[in-house]
């Protein structure tokens, strides 16, 4: 079995990245475009803890940012769920094309 | 079963889980494809040290999504999802492949016991966000109190 190196683990969060960039394009559904973002998010918290490991040696600093990092992402998941409420209260679909018409 | 099998094992389950993610159209797909999504992130933060992200990650982001989904189930016609056989299958799947990724990630935690974080100079993490990074921590609190108090009060307010 190989030894698991920093370089698989950054391919990893790179394809983690690249689905939620390419999830936010093509995504037309608020709650697909949030899903997608938080993935982005997510890629770069494991991109702390991954150099926090192999970079700087398990000093305890990476994983700070990480924590800092998914819980930012849980807060944009809190405010976007209450918009994803009203914004279908008013509209009866989650299609973002109709944010363009928004007043 | 080695580490690196473990860790190879829980790639491809993190790929299998953005891919439905992105590329299917259903809100109940996409919140078990992101379920899956994390459920193998947080075995990979258990494998990097790093225990708190991942109980973090597995508590309150789940929590947080099968919120979501309840609020979009009650506001949404979820009879399309159930009469669609094709998106019926693929969300099964999904499903499944979630809770066996959970599950298996709580017996490898219970039989191995990984370490949890050890940080040079510091007794635990705790000690270190609060002593070096409590500045951070609190403007952090500040950001998910607000962002709870904004949704409270924007739902309230349109209702």
């Amino acid at each position: 079995m190989p030894q698991i190196t920093i370089q698989i683990y950054l391919i990893f969060t790179l394809f983690l990245i690249v689905c939620g960039v390419f999830g936010v394009i093509v995504q037309k559904s608020l709650f697909g475009m949030i899903l997608s973002s938080n993935m982005i998010f997510l890629g770069a918290a494991l991109n702390f803890s991954i150099f926090d490991k192999f970079v700087f040696l398990s000093s305890g600093e990476g994983s700070v940012f990480t924590f800092v990092t998914i819980i930012l992402g849980l807060s944009s998941i809190i405010v976007t769920t209450a918009f994803i409420l009203v914004f279908y209260r008013d509209y009866k679909s989650l299609d973002s094309d109709l944010l363009n018409n928004a007043e | 079963m080695n580490i690196e099998t473990i860790t190879i094992i829980l790639f491809f389950t993190g790929i299998f889980g953005s891919l439905i993610t992105v590329l299917t159209n259903n809100h109940v797909s996409m919140s078990f494809g992101y379920l899956t999504l994390i459920s193998s992130l947080s075995g990979l933060f258990m494998i990097l040290g790093n225990f708190h992200a991942a109980l973090t990650l597995i508590i309150l982001q789940s929590v947080s999504i099968v919120t979501m989904l309840i609020y979009g189930i009650s506001s949404c016609d979820f009879n399309i999802l159930i009469k669609d056989k094709r998106k019926r299958f693929v969300t099964f799947i999904a499903l499944i492949s979630s809770a066996s990724v959970f599950m298996m990630l709580t017996m490898i935690f219970l039989k191995t016991g990984f370490n949890t974080i050890s940080v040079p100079n510091y007794q635990s993490f705790g000690e270190l966000l609060l002593s070096r990074y409590a500045v951070l921590f609190e403007i952090v609190s500040a950001v998910v109190f607000t962002s709870v108090a904004g949704t409270v009060f924007m739902v309230k307010r349109r209702n």
